[in-house]
This record gives structure tokens, sequence and C-alpha cells, in this order.
């Protein structure tokens, strides 16, 4: 069990003012047997006409929209996970779990990906098993590089140029678990000290979801806080908007995840004491 | 009907398809990348339908949009029909009508196909077969009804002396339909404009209702709320959108995030219940051509009744028991990719080569689940006049079905027509023309 202090921060600058922007937001943790939100507090600018739920996957969302002319979008959502309370969380009935079996835009194989997934030879075992082996074989192939892939990279896509980040890796697991049977859905979510956002997947099994990180090549404990779940990137995306207006855009997106260290050093016990005045502040 | 007043009707086509063009009635079609107009040519036979026959058709309609709503309810749910194994799964969700996004809504009122437009053709021998359901967008209502108004103005003898129900009810029948399920607020028809195929009937209907035309950008979100802005800039909530877009282009922030015709956030404002939207989003995983073939299984299933009309015989492929009738009974079979629509993907199997029958069943076997194949019916042929002359042409009929607290079965229906003698192929975007279909009173 661990306690993660989490902090994401997204900003987009318009180079010229906006108006009519529609946007959609999903960033915000949600609790289930494996963390534990304990607390929490999201700002968005603009402000204006803010509006919660929760999709069709059971992602909390927040969506609004402002006429008035801006130059700036900003979210910001922080607070304190406890992660690692179960392995899994519940799953559907069975066959509730359609859904997660089909492929989609993203995880649609090519006859190259068909080829590799043909020559793959998975073991007999339970599908938490077969995925990590599925998981391992991926990892042989494919290397960690940022900047080759975009936010519109295909699992095939991908898998041709071997090379990629989180939500790649994502998806091509998500492709040949899906050609094996397997259901299994995309998570988007932050990993501890990491600068962005993260993705993995997570695996059906005897009723229960389990999360697998191939980019890391581990099972999903403690160090994640997930955010939200779907079929592939599309249904977890973090932001969208549509606005009016020729603007330029640049995006910054920072995300920290540190562990709370219990006060045991005298010396630190002030900084910390300090710190945690500040989030109840805020709050 | 008496000879003379038969002939006035007909001697006064010329006056009614002038009189259409005059008003507009045509449809848009897009032609190597350019928009063009098309007038829709009217024939004036009617067809007729007898009071008795009407009445079992009714019935049959009924049955069937009740089960289709029920479906479209347990889909997006329960999924009752999915445990007990009635339907396989793969089915809905390879469709590329189910949208995730729809699981767990229930419409305002329960109801998803609030206007099913559902396709027949009376068979040479005498039966009535469903050729497809079509509960997303289904558009042609307006024809008949203004071609009813345009012959009763011109040739108003016929109608004097033929009791055919009235078919101007539509608008009201339309209106009473959106008020029922309206969550508080105006009703208005939302059209992707002026370039859409089906604007006449946009504006027809909207004009015929005496509610609001509107564009995405006439409507706006706020406060968990949708809100129709008029030309002075007020402001008023909206409680039904009768939508005349696709689910795909209805809301670029919940479906496809390039569509500049849909309204941001229409979606999120339904899924709290604050709007109608008609047709539901996501029925188009029901009039899917897969799904078609366990549409009498889902009467059964949900009504625990006979199905009163008949599908096409079909065969899935996907049972084994199917495909072995399907490899025997080729030649005589149409096949169909589940996956494809508007006559593409269609292929009959006497057309083929043998090359193409031999790569065509080595796909069958590997991807037998992709299609369906079903007898050719030979249908009716109905008189059609031209030039003075008659000839006989196939043709097909969509009746109307609206569901508010019970489905009502509109008392007429548009009677599409091949101008080519040799083809089966009614639609308009094909050079088809309309008829009239008159419901007899006795």
């Amino acid at each position: 069990m661990k306690k993660l202090k989490f902090r994401y921060a997204l900003r987009i600058e318009f180079d010229m003012p906006v108006t009519q922007h529609s946007f959609t937001v999903r960033c915000l943790p949600v609790s289930d047997e494996r963390q534990a939100i304990l607390q929490q507090n999201i700002h968005i600018l603009p402000k204006e006409f803010l509006s919660e739920n929760r999709d069709s996957f059971g992602n909390i969302y927040f969506f609004g929209r402002t006429e008035a002319p801006h130059n700036l979008f900003e979210v910001v959502t922080e607070g304190i996970a406890q992660t690692g309370l179960a392995k899994g969380t519940k799953a559907e009935e069975e066959y509730r779990l359609g859904m997660f079996l089909g492929q989609t835009f993203y995880t649609k194989p090519d006859e190259a990906l068909k080829a590799f997934f043909d020559g793959m030879k998975i073991p007999a075992g339970t599908r938490l098993q077969k995925s990590q082996f599925i998981m391992e074989a991926i990892r042989e192939k494919f290397a960690y590089v940022s900047g080759v892939t975009n936010i519109s990279t295909t699992a095939a896509q991908a898998w041709k140029m071997k090379q990629g980040v989180c939500q790649d890796y994502s998806h091509i697991m998500l492709s040949l678990c899906r050609m094996a049977g397997i259901p299994c859905r995309y998570v988007a979510g932050m990993l501890i000290g990491e600068g962005l956002s993260h993705a993995w997947v997570e695996i059906e099994e005897d009723g229960m979801w389990y999360g697998l990180d191939p980019t890391n090549g581990t099972e999903v404990l403690e160090d994640h806080i997930k955010i939200s779940h779907g079929r592939d990137y599309e249904d977890c995306l973090i932001n969208q908007g549509v606005f009016t207006g020729l603007a330029k855009q640049s995006q910054s997106i920072s995300v920290s995840v540190m562990e709370e260290v219990e006060e045991k050093k005298e010396g630190k016990e002030k900084h910390d004491h300090i710190n945690s005045q500040c989030t109840s502040s805020s709050r | 009907m008496e000879v003379r007043e038969r002939i006035d009707l007909l001697e006064r086509a010329d006056i009614v398809n002038s009189l259409l063009a005059r008003y507009g009635v045509k449809f848009g079609i897009y032609k190597n990348n350019t928009f063009h107009e098309q007038l829709f040519p009217f024939d004036p036979i009617p067809r007729v339908i007898g009071k008795e026959e009407f009445a079992y058709l009714e019935k049959g309609l009924k049955q069937r949009v009740q089960a289709l709503n029920l479906f479209l309810k347990d889909i997006y749910n329960e999924k009752k029909i999915l445990k007990d194994k009635i339907v396989p799964e793969e089915f809905i969700y390879a469709s590329s009508g189910y949208l995730a996004q729809c699981e767990g809504i229930v419409p305002s009122k329960g109801v998803f196909s609030h206007i099913s437009g559902i396709d027949l053709v009376l068979g040479k021998d005498g039966v009535w077969y469903i050729l497809e359901d079509n509960l997303r967008v289904p558009s042609g209502a307006s024809y008949p009804m203004i071609a009813r108004e345009l012959c009763r103005r011109s040739s108003p003898k016929t109608f004097q002396s033929v009791s055919v129900a009235d078919n101007r009810s539509y608008a009201e029948l339309l209106k009473k339909t959106l008020d029922y399920v309206n969550t508080g607020g105006l009703t208005v028809v939302l059209t992707p404009g002026r370039y859409n195929a089906a604007y006449f009937e946009h504006s027809y209907l909207a004009e015929k209702m005496k509610v609001p035309l509107v564009s995405s950008h006439d409507l706006i979100t706020e406060n968990d709320k949708l809100y129709f802005v008029d030309y002075s800039g007020k402001k008023e909530q909206v409680g039904a959108v009768y939508r005349r877009i696709s689910d795909e282009y209805l809301d670029p922030m919940n479906f496809n995030h390039e569509s500049v015709i849909g309204v941001p956030h229409i979606f999120d404002i339904y899924r709290k219940g604050n709007v109608a939207i008609v047709n539901a989003p996501g029925n188009g995983v029901a009039d899917d051509k897969g799904i078609y073939y366990f549409v009498p299984k889902m009467i059964r299933y949900y009504l625990g009744e006979e199905p009163i009309l008949h599908n096409a015989p079909t065969y899935l492929p996907y049972y084994e028991e199917d495909m072995t009738y399907v490899l025997e009974n080729f030649d005589k079979l149409v096949l169909k990719d589940v996956a494809e629509a508007g006559g593409y993907g269609v292929v009959f199997g006497n057309s083929m080569s043998s090359k193409q029958k031999e790569d065509f069943l080595v796909l069958l076997k590997r991807e037998p689940r992709r299609f369906i194949a079903q007898e050719v019916i030979d249908f009716c042929d109905l008189p059609i006049q031209e030039k003075g002359e008659q000839f006989e042409r196939k043709a097909d009929l969509r009746a109307f079905v609206l569901s508010s607290d019970e489905p009502v079965v509109w008392k007429s229906g548009l009677t599409r027509f091949s101008r080519n003698p040799d083809s089966f192929i009614v639609n308009s975007s094909q050079g088809g023309g309309f008829k009239d279909t008159w419901v007899l009173n006795q």
C-alpha cells in the first residue's frame, strides 16, 4: 500500500483570443477496490457553465463551454491516492465483456501484426498468464522511443516502426490479447515519478480486472493511479475541445506523482507540515 | 374507382410534377464531389392497399417495432438477450451501429426508435416480406404528403369518389411523438443544412409541425441544458430535437471529432436526461443487416408472440447448418456483406464467374460472420405511366411507424419504383421515382 500525492496540470495557450470554446476533460481518478482517492480538487479555466458526469464506462468527466474570448485554457487536478489496496477490481459479467473483445480503430491489426500473433507460441494457461506472455513478446521486439508516434498512431502503424510510447505499447497489447480472445481494456493514468500521463492495459480473469503495464513490463500494483478506462485511447481522452478562432495553440502538460512519506525525520517534519497546510487551504 | 375520375388524376400528372418542382421537392446527391439537385419523379398511379390488408400490415409492423424498441433498451442496459444467448454477442459489438457511448442510457420515456421506416415488398406469391428496418434517420414521409396535397388540389374529384385515408395527418402524428418524449421546452428539427439530400423534407416537416428548423449553430449548451438561440438572440430551452443528422456527426465532443455540423455536448445533455434526441443515438445496432436475421427471434423472445410479418428467408453462414445450405444453394441466393450499406457488398450467386465464386467462398469460409445470404424474392410489379403509356416496374414500400405511448402506423407510406425495367433497385439516388400510397377506408 502506498500513499501517492499527485498533480496533473494542463495548459493550452492561444496566441490570439478564441471564442465559442467547448471542452471535455477526463482527468479525475475514481476510487475503486485497488485505489482510494483520499482527497482531490480540480480547477478548470474558463469555469462558466461547467458540468460533471460519468460516462458509460464509469469515468468521471467535466464538460463546459464559454462564449467569451480567452487566451488560456487550464486544468489542474491534485490530490492524494492510496494505492495497492487490492490486486484487481471487480469485472462485469462475462456476457457484458464483448465490447472489450472487438478490435477498434486503434487496435485493428494489419497482416504484419496478425503474422506476429500467429508466430507467437502462447502457452496454455490463464488469461493473465497468456497476457503476460504476450507482454514479454512485445517488449522483446518493441522499443520505447518518444517522438516517432503521435496520438493518432494505430497499433499496426507503431508495430511497423517497432518504436513508440506507452499509448502504442498498450494498443499493440490490446490488439494481440483480443486476437487471443482475452477481454482487455485501455487505461489512462499516472505513474509514480513520471513527467507525463501514462497508459497501460487491464485484463479480465475470473470476474476481476488486473492491470499490466507493457511499457515497463510490470503488474499494476501500487505505483499507478488510474484515471479512466475504455476500449482504446479514444475512450480515455484526457482533454478535447472545439473552438472558433484562427489561433495557434501551445500545450504543456506536467504530471507529478510522489510517494507521501510519513513524518519520520525531525528535520523534515516542519516542511511536511507546511505542505499539508497548503493542501488543506486549497481544498 | 370510376374510370373518368381515374383518368382525371392521370391526366394531371404533369401539373403535379411541375408543382413538385416549383415547391422544391428535390433531393441532393454528390457526384464527382459536386452537389446536384434532382427532381424526384412522381408517378400518378397510386399504390392502393385495401383496408383489411393494411390492418394486417399494421398489426405486424407494430409488433416488429415494439420488439425492436425492447431490443435496443435491452442491448444498451440489461443485455438479457445476450445472457440468454438468443443473439451472439459478436453480432452486436462488431456492428458499426453499436455505440458504446450509449451504454447505460435509457432515453426519455424509454423510447429508442420514435420514427421507424420499415421497407417491405409484396412477393409474387402474395406474401409481404420485410426487406429492412430503418431506425436511425428514416426519410421519405414528406414526399407522399406533399404529393397527396397537390393531387387533391389538381384533381379534387378523384378524392370525392374514393374513400382514401387522409395522409396529411403525418405532421400532427410526428409532433405528438416528439411532444411525448419532450423533457421540457421547445421541439425543434435539426438539419445539417440545405446541402443535405433530404433538406426539402426537413423544412417541410418543420413547417407543417410549426416548430423551428434549426442548424447546429442555433443550439448551445449551458448549465446542463440545451437552448435554441433565435435570430434576435432570444434564448429558449429545448426539450426535444428531431435531428436529421446521423449519429456520427451529431456531436463532435462524443462522436466524430471532425464534425462541424454537430452540436458540441448535445449528447452529454441527453445523457443527463435533459433533452430527447429523436431517434435515439445508437439505434444502428438494431437495423444492421446481420441483426435483421434475429428480428423474428426478438419478437418471440420479448413479446412471446409469433411474428406476423415475415423476413425474406435469410441464412447466417455463422451457423453451420446455414453454411451447408448456402454452399448447396449458392446459385439461387443473394449474399450481403453486413458491414456495407447502400447497395454495396451485395452479390448474386448466379452472376459470379467461377473464379469470383471460388474467391468468394474462401472469404465466406474465413469470415462467415461477415455475410448473410437471402433467397432472391421475386416481387410484384406495379404499373407506372410514362409518356401516355403504362409499364410494369418493380416497387417497394416504406411504411412509417411512430412510437409514443404506443406505436401507430401512418396510413400511407412511400412507394418507390425502379424506372429501369431490368432493375430491382428503387433507390431515389439511382434515379427511381415515387408514388403515393393509398390506404382505403373501406
